[in-house]
C-alpha cells in the first residue's frame, strides 16, 4: 500500500472516519493502530526492527530522565551552591547520562548500520583482505530493509539527545513511543520530526475541521499533481540518460542532471506534500521540509532549503556537537598558529561540516559516490566562504552590481548547476560512471541537440513533452507566488465558490487524465522511499 | 555588554541589520557557520560556555536574546 | 458542522462525479466497427428485436442486418464483437430481454474453438465487450461473467505467460480510466467525444468490405471425420447455454460461419456444430461444400481473407441463414412496412447505397 492508491485513500478515510469517532482523549490510538497497520501491512516481517528500536529509546529516555530528575532536585534542595560547585555537579551528572546516551544511540544505530552497510563493508573488508592473499567470499545478509528506517532511526535517537540536553522530558506511555516514531503518513520518508514539535500534537485529540481537513487533502492532490504529472515523466528522461550513459555526450549529461534534479525535487517534495496533507486532516502540522529550494542563491542555502529536517538533524545532532566541543575549540587553536587567523578559524568548522556532509551522503546509501556527494556539497559550501574574500574583489574589480534581479538570477542558476552536477554521483548507478559522465560532459559541446528533435528521443513525446514543460511553469509560478509570501490555499479560499470549485475539480482530473499511472506506468515508488 | 556583542555581530555579518532584525537564525539570516563563529567569539569574549543546548533559535533570533543569554550563562 | 458545508460537500462532490463520469466517458475504449452495433443497442424501440446474432469477427462479416431486413423483414440485432468471449452471451441476452421479446438466437460458434477461448481472454478483447456494453449498470454483471469463464478456462487450458491477458485481480476493469486516460498522447478525436451511430447496424462496412481473395484451394482441408466429440469445457459451456434457453424461452441455433482455419480448427469447429445437433438443435455448417453450394458462395469472389468473407460473401450467407430460420419456422415475421422500424428501412437503405459504391469503385 503506497501513498498512491486506492488502498491508500481508503486507508486514510477509514482512519479519519475513526479518529473523529473515538472520544477526544483516546484519538491518538486510533493513529497508533492505523500506523501499526500501515507498517506490518507494508513492512511485513520487518516491523520488528522498527519496534525494537522504540524500545531502546523509550528505555534510553526513562533512564536519562531520572538523572535529569535527581539533578534537578539536588538544585533544588541545595539552594546555595557556588557557581563551580553547580558545574562540577553537571559534569558528574552529565558523564552518567553521556554513557546511557551512547549506549542507546548504539543500539538504535547498530540495525541501521548492520542491515543497510553490512553487505558493503563485508564486501569492502574482503577486497581489502584479498590483497594480502586471503581468499574468501564476503558474508552477507539477505534480508530486506524495513521500511522507512533510515528516517525512523533518526526521528527516535533525535528524542533522546533532546532528553540528554534536558529539552524534553521522557515519554511514560510506550504506547505514545510508539506512534511518535511509527506513525504513517511520514514513516516512509519522513519529514523527520522532532519529539517536541510532533508530540503535543499527536497526543491530543484534534477536534474535526472542515478547514483543516479542506486544506490537507488539497495539499495532498497538488502533492499528487508534481508526482505523477512531473516527477514520473521526468523520470523517463532521466532513466533513459543514466541508464545509457555511454551513448550520451556534452549538454545530454547536463541536461539528464538537470532533470533527475527537478524530478527528485517533484518526487520528494510531493510526496512530503502528500505526507503533510494526509496529516492536516487529523490537525497534525508536519515539519517543513522543503521551502523552494531552487531559489537558493548559495548551495549551502539550498540545503537549508532542501530536505530541512535531515539537514537539520544533522546540524543540531552532528555539526554543532562537533564544532563546539573541546577537541575542535583545541584544533582551533593550533590551526589558527598555522594557517593564519581567517583560515585557522574556519578550519574546525569545515571539518565539522565535512562530517556532517559524509554523513548526508553515506546515509543515502552504502556506496561511494554517495560519499562522494555528500563531499561534494560540503567542498563547494566551505570552498565559497574560503574564496569569499577573493570573489569580493573581483566583484569590486569588475564594478558589478550585486544588488539587481540579474545578480540574483545568476546566483540562482549557478547554484542550481553545482547541485545539478553534484547530482550526476547520487544518480547513476556508480562512482566510476558518475566520473565517466562528468567527463563525457566536457567532451563534445553540442548545444544543437537542445533544438534538432533529440529531446524527443529519451522516452516522452511530444505531447507529454509540452505537458511536463505546462507543469513546471506552473510549479514556478505557485513557487515563486509562495516566495513572495502568498499563501496559496487561503487565497483560493477568498475566491467565488464556483472558482474555487472549478480549480479543485479541474486539478482532480488534470491527474486522472495526464497522471503518469496506470497499464504503461509504475508510479507506486517514490525515490526518497529506497534510502 | 551589548555594545560589545554588536561589534562582534557587525564584524561577523557586515551586511545585517542586527539591531531590527527579529527573526535572525528562524528567517535563516545567520547560518549555522555563522553561529558557530559567533559562539566561538563570544565565548572567548565574556568568558562563558555556549553549549549544544543552548543553541535554540530563540537565543539567537534578537540581539537582545544573545544578550540574555550571556548574562544568564555569566552568573 | 454546519448544515451548510455539508450540503456544500454533497454538492461538490456531486459536480466532480458528472465531471469524472463525462471525462471517463471521452476516454473510454475507441470505437471501432465491430462495436459500434453494441454500444448502440439502446437505440432500438422497445419490442422491436425478434432475435439476435452472437460471435467473433466471423459474424462481423458474414452477417449483414441490412440483408436480412430488406429481403426478408426480420428483425434480427447483431451482438457479435471481434474474438467475443463466450461467456458474454448470456448477460447479453439477459439485457436484450428487458426490452425486447426474444424468441431466438443464431450462435456463432468460432469463439469456442480452444484457441479463440484463449485469445478471447485477451485484456483488450475483454474490455472491448465489455465497455461497449450498452447498459451502464449491467456491465459490471458482463465483466464478472467474463471473469468467470476466464477463470474455469485458465484451469482448463492453462493461463498463457506473457501479461496480454485477463488479469481477474485486476481493479482497473471497474475504472477504464486507469487504463484508458494515457490515450490523452495520441489525441481524443471526435468519435471520443460524441455517441456513436449504428449507421448499418452492424453490417460489414471495413475497409476490406470489398476485398478480395481467391480461397478455392482451401476446400481440401476439410476431408477429417465428423465424430461430434468436445473437450471437457466446451461442453460445460455449451450446456450452460443450453439450460440458459431453456429458462429463458430462447430458442438457439448454432452455426459455423464460412472460415478457412487450419484442418484441426475446421475439425473442432464441425464437432462443435455436431455436438450441438445431437442435443438436438438447429445448426448449420458452412463447413460443407454442399451448403456453401447452396448458399451460392464463391470461393474464388466472396472471400477477402483465409477467415472472413468479403461483403458480397456476407450478404449471401445471411440470406441462407434467413431462408434456413424461415423454413425451419421460427419467429420470423416480416415487419417491413411497420412504423416502429422506419429507422431500419433507412439504415438498410444507406447501406445497400454504400454497398453498390463500394463495389462499383473498386471496378
Amino acid at each position: 500500500m503506497t501513498l498512491i492508491s486506492v488502498e491508500f485513500a481508503l486507508f486514510w478515510l477509514v482512519t479519519a472516519l475513526l479518529y473523529f469517532v473515538f472520544p477526544l482523549k483516546y484519538r491518538w490510538t486510533v493513529l497508533l493502530g492505523s500506523s501499526l497497520l500501515f507498517y506490518f501491512w507494508n513492512g511485513l516481517g520487518t516491523g520488528y526492527f522498527m519496534l525494537f528500536t522504540v524500545a531502546a529509546v523509550y528505555v534510553t529516555g526513562l533512564l536519562l530522565d531520572k538523572y535529569n530528575n535527581e539533578h534537578k532536585d539536588y538544585l533544588k534542595s541545595h539552594p546555595d551552591m557556588t557557581r563551580d560547585e553547580k558545574k562540577a555537579l553537571k559534569q558528574k551528572m552529565q558523564k552518567k547520562k553521556r554513557c546511557i546516551l551512547s549506549a542507546g544511540l548504539v543500539v538504535s544505530f547498530a540495525f541501521l548500520v548492520f542491515l543497510k552497510y553490512f553487505n558493503f563493508l563485508s564486501g569492502q573488508a574482503f577486497s581489502v583482505l584479498s590483497l594480502f592473499g586471503v581468499k574468501g567470499t564476503a558474508p552477507k545478509i539477505d534480508l530486506a530493509l524495513p521500511l522507512g528506517i533510515s528516517f525512523y532511526t533518526l526521528q527516535a535517537t533525535s528524542y533522546i539527545v533532546d532528553v540528554y540536553r534536558g529539552k524534553l522530558a521522557a515519554e511514560k506511555n510506550f504506547a505514545k513511543m510508539t506512534l511518535f516514531v511509527s506513525f504513517f503518513p511520514q514513516i516512509i520518508q519522513g519529514p523527520i520530526g522532532r519529539f517536541g514539535h510532533m508530540a503535543p500534537q499527536l497526543f491530543e485529540g484534534h477536534r474535526f475541521d472542515f478547514r483543516e481537513a479542506k486544506f490537507g487533502t488539497q495539499l495532498f492532490l497538488w502533492g499528487l499533481i508534481k508526482k505523477l504529472t512531473l516527477a514520473e515523466y521526468m523520470g523517463i528522461i532521466a532513466d533513459e540518460i543514466f541508464g545509457n550513459y555511454t551513448q550520451y555526450k556534452g549538454l545530454i549529461i547536463l541536461f539528464g542532471a538537470m532533470v533527475y534534479g527537478v524530478q527528485v525535487y517533484a518526487d520528494f517534495s510531493g510526496g512530503m506534500d502528500m505526507i503533510s496533507g494526509v496529516a492536516q486532516v487529523f490537525g497534525i502540522k508536519m515539519a517543513v521540509n522543503f521551502e523552494r529550494p531552487y531559489f537558493a542563491r548559495s548551495v549551502s542555502e539550498f540545503w537549508r532549503r532542501w530536505h530541512i529536517t535531515l539537514g537539520a538533524w544533522m546540524r543540531d545532532y552532528v555539526f554543532y556537537p562537533l564544532s563546539l566541543s573541546k577537541a575542535f575549540a583545541n584544533m582551533g587553536k593550533k590551526t589558527r598558529k598555522v594557517f593564519g587567523t581567517y583560515i585557522g578559524k574556519m578550519l574546525p568548522t569545515f571539518l565539522a561540516s565535512f562530517i556532517a556532509f559524509f554523513l548526508v551522503g553515506v546515509w543515502h546509501g552504502s556506496s561511494y559516490k554517495y560519499v562522494v556527494y555528500g563531499l561534494w556539497n560540503s567542498v563547494i559550501i566551505s570552498g565559497s566562504i574560503l574564496l569569499e574574500p577573493v570573489y569580493k574583489k573581483i566583484i569590486e574589480k569588475l564594478k558589478i552590481n550585486t544588488e539587481c534581479f540579474s545578480w540574483q538570477l545568476f546566483q540562482i542558476l549557478r547554484t542550481f548547476l553545482l547541485v545539478s552536477v553534484g547530482r550526476i554521483f547520487s544518480r547513476a548507478d556508480s562512482l566510476m560512471i558518475s566520473f565517466n559522465m562528468i567527463k563525457n560532459m566536457f567532451s563534445e559541446f553540442n548545444p544543437w541537440v537542445l533544438t534538432n528533435g533529440t529531446l524527443y528521443t529519451f522516452g516522452l513525446q511530444p505531447r507529454q513533452m509540452f505537458l511536463v514543460f505546462l507543469v513546471i511553469i506552473v510549479l514556478f509560478v505557485v513557487s515563486l507566488m509562495q516566495e513572495k509570501g502568498m499563501k496559496i490555499r487561503e487565497s483560493l479560499e477568498k475566491q467565488n465558490m464556483l472558482f474555487q470549485w472549478l480549480v479543485i475539480i479541474g486539478a482532480i482530473i488534470f491527474v486522472a487524465i495526464y497522471g503518469a499511472y496506470g497499464d504503461q506506468f509504475n508510479a507506486a515508488d517514490f525515490v526518497y522511499q529506497q534510502f | 555588554m551589548k555594545e560589545k556583542l554588536l561589534t562582534i555581530l557587525r564584524e561577523l555579518r557586515a551586511d545585517v541589520d542586527f539591531e531590527n532584525e527579529t527573526a535572525l537564525v528562524t528567517d535563516g539570516i545567520l547560518d549555522s557557520f555563522d553561529i558557530v563563529s559567533l559562539v566561538a567569539e563570544l565565548n572567548a569574549e565574556f568568558d562563558i560556555t555556549i553549549g549544544v543546548d543552548d543553541l535554540e533559535p530563540e537565543n539567537f533570533d534578537t540581539v537582545d536574546a544573545m544578550a540574555q543569554l550571556i548574562e544568564e550563562l555569566a552568573d | 458542522m454546519k448544515n451548510k458545508k455539508w450540503l456544500r460537500s454533497v454538492a461538490f462532490i456531486l459536480l466532480l462525479a458528472v465531471a469524472f463520469v463525462g471525462v471517463s466517458q471521452c476516454y473510454g475504449i475507441p470505437n471501432s466497427y465491430d462495436t459500434r452495433n453494441l454500444a448502440a443497442f439502446d437505440d432500438e424501440k422497445e419490442g422491436t428485436i425478434d432475435g439476435l446474432v452472437f460471435g467473433t469477427s466471423v459474424i462481423g462479416y458474414s452477417w449483414n442486418t441490412p440483408a436480412a431486413w430488406q429481403d426478408y423483414g426480420m428483425a434480427i440485432y447483431h451482438m457479435g464483437t471481434s474474438e467475443q468471449p463466450f461467456a458474454v452471451i448470456r448477460p447479453f441476452m439477459d439485457y436484450a430481454l428487458k426490452k425486447h421479446d426474444i424468441k431466438y438466437a443464431v450462435i456463432d460458434v468460432h469463439g469456442l474453438r480452444s484457441k479463440t477461448v484463449i485469445s478471447s481472454l485477451k485484456a483488450t478483447k475483454v474490455r472491448s465487450a465489455y465497455l461497449n456494453f450498452p447498459g451502464e449498470f449491467s456491465r459490471f454483471k458482463v465483466l464478472h461473467a467474463i471473469f468467470d469463464y476466464a477463470e474455469m478456462a485458465f484451469e482448463f487450458y492453462g493461463k498463457p505467460k506473457d501479461g496480454k491477458y485477463v488479469n481477474l485481480n485486476d481493479k482497473s476493469y471497474y475504472l477504464p480510466l486507469y487504463i484508458f486516460h494515457s490515450r490523452w498522447v495520441d489525441g481524443l478525436k471526435k468519435s471520443d467525444f460524441v455517441t456513436v451511430e449504428n449507421k448499418y447496424m452492424g453490417a460489414n462496412d471495413r475497409k476490406n468490405a470489398f476485398g478480395v481473395m481467391d480461397c478455392s484451394g482451401y476446400l481440401n482441408l476439410w476431408d477429417y471425420e465428423i465424430t461430434g466429440e468436445i473437450d471437457g469445457f466446451q461442453r460445460q459451456q455449451l450446456e450452460m447455454l443450453f439450460e440458459y434457453g431453456k429458462e429463458k424461452n430462447i430458442e438457439l441455433i448454432f452455426i459455423s460461419l464460412p472460415s478457412f482455419r487450419t484442418k484441426d480448427e475446421q475439425r473442432e469447429l464441425s464437432n462443435l456444430i455436431k455436438f450441438c445437433n445431437e442435443q438436438g438443435y438447429d445448426t448449420i455448417d458452412f463447413a460443407d461444400e454442399t451448403v456453401l453450394n447452396e448458399a451460392g458462395i464463391d470461393l474464388k469472389k466472396d472471400f477477402v481473407n483465409k477467415g472472413h468473407l468479403n461483403s458480397r460473401g456476407g450478404i449471401k450467407s445471411t440470406k441462407y441463414v434467413c431462408e434456413f430460420l424461415k423454413e425451419k419456422g421460427y419467429y420470423t415475421p416480416d415487419h417491413r412496412g411497420e412504423e416502429l422500424y422506419k429507422s431500419w428501412n433507412k439504415s438498410a437503405k444507406a447501406y445497400f447505397n454504400f454497398y453498390e459504391n463500394g463495389w462499383k469503385n473498386k471496378k
